[in-house]
């Protein structure tokens, strides 16, 4: 009785030929966005090594003699500033001409070290490790991993939309993967099992006897 | 806005295209064949200058970084434009000798 289904035949031929296309067209299309997606993910993995993020040594002292947010965010200015005034470091003075809340991006408060990560709103993302307690300035200079972050997440174009272009990447990336097993394997599913034993190895290799087989041709 | 739109139509659009070109290429003729090896090489340039540009140095490209814009923005579409152009003109020039 007729199902007016395809019979398994020609829809696992439907199914590897859009397979074969997707493969193909997804690979090419997204291979930029995934050159750029892969080297900056490598890059990110070994910042410290590369020197893309600063080590700090340690400043411990209690979190209660630490000094205002404020005042630790103008030494980090002020820092910055005079690095950028005698031509030294990366750093812009626009970024340390404004006040705190226009020019600062975060802080990021380690009590355990004993310091705070005064990042600034710059090109380079100029970060300035200021001691808690004493308002020392422990180390200023570029944050290059931050920049590599948003180039790897897309963000670096134009805010959070561009985001969608590496999903649409990391997507295609899986669609690939997946196409690549189906096109590997489901002509060797559809094969029929040989019949009778294996041929002797003393003639042609197995792969060719088959073929020469399948072509009609004398296998010996 | 320019730049991203050049940048798109660079990285995901000459793909594109390259593909459509390259369907079926043993039928095509002559100069369409030699168009698509052009775009290709061109692409296959820019892609790494591009990656390239594109993090070195590792901080956010300003307006009046000309040759970052250059290769990171726009070598994605003037070099397949530009590979495609010279050999159609070079697949053009060899048509008369056949005759």
């Amino acid at each position: 009785m007729p199902t007016g289904l395809p019979s398994p035949a020609p829809r696992r031929r439907t199914l590897g030929r859009a397979a074969f296309y997707a493969h193909l067209w997804l690979g090419v299309v997204f291979t930029g966005a995934l050159l750029v997606i892969a080297v900056t993910g490598i890059l990110l993995n070994h910042k410290r090594g590369l020197g893309l993020m600063p080590e700090v040594p340690d400043a411990p002292a209690p979190l209660a003699a630490a000094r205002p947010l404020d005042a630790l965010a103008r030494i980090a200015l002020d820092t910055v500033a005079r690095a950028a005034a005698s031509g030294a470091g990366a750093a812009t003075t626009d970024a340390a001409a404004g006040d705190p809340v226009g020019a600062v991006d975060r802080m990021d408060v380690r009590p355990r070290a004993g310091y705070v990560k005064v990042r600034l709103r710059d090109a380079a993302s100029t970060e300035v490790t200021v001691a808690l307690a004493t308002g020392r300035v422990l180390h200023v200079g570029p944050r290059g991993d931050v920049f590599l972050e948003k180039l790897h997440s897309g963000e670096i174009l134009g805010g959070q939309r561009w985001v969608l272009l590496s999903d649409a990447a990391a997507v295609a990336l899986a669609a690939t993967l997946v196409t690549g097993y189906w096109l590997w394997l489901a002509p060797k599913r559809g094969r029929p099992a040989p019949v009778g034993p294996p041929a002797p190895s003393a003639g042609a290799p197995e792969g060719v006897a088959r073929r020469r087989a399948r072509a009609g041709e004398p296998v010996a | 806005m320019t730049g991203r739109l050049v940048l798109l139509a660079g990285l995901l659009g000459v793909p594109l295209l390259l593909l459509w070109t390259g369907h079926r290429l043993q039928r095509r003729s002559d100069a369409r064949r030699a168009a698509f090896w052009g775009g290709l090489t061109g692409h296959l340039v820019a892609l790494p200058l591009a990656t390239l540009a594109a993090l070195l140095p590792p901080a956010e490209w300003s307006p009046d970084d000309r040759t970052r814009g250059a290769l990171g923005f726009w070598a994605l579409l003037v070099l397949p434009a530009l590979g495609a152009a010279v050999a159609l003109l070079k697949a053009r020039r060899r048509r008369p000798a056949r005759h």
